[in-house]
């Protein structure tokens, strides 16, 4: 099944997401839509999917906090210290602000 | 012919799975609850909210093993009701509340209830969250009034001691089907500085460090200072920032963050504003928070198509929701990425719920 191309946009997303016996779980579905390199040893090794148990029948120790609040890496925050991807959010918004110093 | 039980095993996505549950009147069993943990078994959190859904609705029937590794829930008839209930402190009243906001409306008579324990903390939806960017939300799938979350007193981790009261007046048949895919832009931003038993100066600097970030972008920026003292705050110190970025199609897009004793209130609201800066950057029509609330009344909407279009990538979470509504409701999205316009369009044929209020 050819599930994504390269630029990872032409996939068929609503086969991706129900096709339990491709992607077992919802990390390999995100991955797979991500484009992102997923090795033989992660795809035998859900363990860091905490909705699938795995194959052998133990339940993964990873907590589930049961929450839809997102989590933001502090990698991702501290991007927006970067003024050219501020400048990029800019067309988001009705008006731009007052001055770049946020006075 | 009794309809058959599903099982899952562990314990993830309780609360959906439950209210699912509680909808289709299937009845569920969970297994393999933590078995591995040193303490096995459901925590106090998730009984309080089974003991939650069984004041709501009237002949629910819950089996707990002694472990407490399996649960059986058969579900009954959504009554509502006005009733009070002590949540937990291991979660805050987010936890506890944000479903109950969905079923609320569907249930038989009004909902008036009173929720007692922590307001806001990192791991659960804040209640300035719930009021400002998930109840607005309910106008779009037919609640239009009737609606109310009043905060009674605030309660910050680990004692807690808040107080809020949740009503819904007006009962729905069904929920209207949605149309909901043009973003807009940003026109304003709205926002809510907490804080209990600390000093006030900390929540005019939780604004001045968020206004520090998001200046730039807009000039529209109101962020209200809502200092607790005395009996109404709480039994520990903390603060806390909720922000709401409205587009000009009414489009929310929200994020919070919260603070205890000792941590700076500076970093707290540049993180809250870098937060809300990534939500509104994900694009679609609705934020992370919402999403769910949108997904679940799309299938429960009269049998036409809905339409909706979220930020540009999907989390476990939605996948997780997905799949467990297709083993409900038998029913499928469709989901196509809009590589022009961005994020992703989803449609879904609503099953045409029926809640069981009477018909005047």
């Amino acid at each position: 099944i050819q599930l994504y191309n390269s630029n990872h946009r032409k996939i068929d997303l609503t086969r991706l997401i129900y096709d339990t016996e491709v992607h077992h779980s919802p990390s390999q579905v995100i991955r797979t839509f991500l484009g992102l390199e997923i090795s033989d040893h992660q795809k035998e090794n859900t363990e860091d999917d905490f909705f699938q148990v795995k194959e052998n029948g133990v339940q993964p120790l990873q907590e589930n906090y049961d929450t839809f609040k997102p989590k933001y890496t502090e990698e991702l925050l501290m991007r927006w210290e970067n003024d050219d991807i501020l400048e990029r959010l800019r067309d988001r918004f009705t008006q731009s602000g007052l001055n770049v110093d946020g006075k | 012919m009794a309809p058959t039980t599903l099982k899952f095993t562990g314990h993830g996505h309780f609360r959906s799975r439950l209210i699912l549950s509680t909808l289709t009147g299937r009845q569920v069993r969970f297994e393999e609850i933590r078995p591995d943990d040193l303490e096995p078994g459901l925590k106090d959190f998730e009984v309080s909210f089974l003991r939650l859904l069984e004041k709501l609705t009237n002949g629910s029937v819950i089996e707990i093993s002694y472990t407490g590794t399996t649960v059986l829930y058969r579900p009954g008839i959504l009554v509502g009701g006005k009733f009070s209930h002590e949540c937990c402190l291991s979660r805050a009243l987010g936890y506890f509340l944000e479903p109950l906001i969905f079923i609320a409306p569907l249930c038989k008579s009004p909902v008036g209830i009173t929720l007692t324990g922590i307001t806001s903390n990192d791991l659960d939806i804040g209640v300035d969250t719930l009021r400002t960017a998930i109840l607005p939300l309910l106008k779009r799938i037919g609640v239009d009034d009737g609606l109310e979350l009043r905060i009674l007193k605030r309660g910050a981790p680990p004692l807690g001691g808040g107080e809020i009261h949740f009503t819904c007046s007006k009962q729905i048949r069904h929920f209207s089907t949605l149309h909901f895919t043009t973003p807009g832009k940003i026109k304003r931003i709205r926002g809510i500085a907490s804080s209990t038993r600390v000093s006030p100066a900390i929540a005019n600097r939780l604004v001045e460090s968020t206004r520090s970030v998001l200046n730039r972008f807009i000039p529209d920026i109101y962020i209200y200072t809502d200092v607790y003292r005395g009996q109404e705050s709480g039994k520990s110190p903390g603060f806390a920032l909720s922000l709401v970025a409205e587009s000009t199609t009414g489009c929310l897009y929200s994020a919070e963050t919260t603070g205890s004793a000792g941590e700076s209130a500076d970093d707290i609201g540049i993180k809250c504003a870098r937060m809300l800066l990534c939500e509104i950057e994900k694009g679609g029509c609705v934020d992370t928070i919402g999403r769910t609330l949108l997904l679940q009344s799309m299938v429960l909407a009269s049998q036409d198509l809905s339409k909706i279009r979220i930020g540009s990538e999907p989390d476990e979470n939605m996948v997780q929701l997905l799949r467990d509504m297709q083993t409900f409701f038998a029913t499928e999205f469709i989901l196509r990425p809009d590589v022009e316009n961005g994020g992703i369009l989803v449609s879904c044929k609503g099953v045409g719920y029926q809640s069981s209020k009477k018909v005047n």
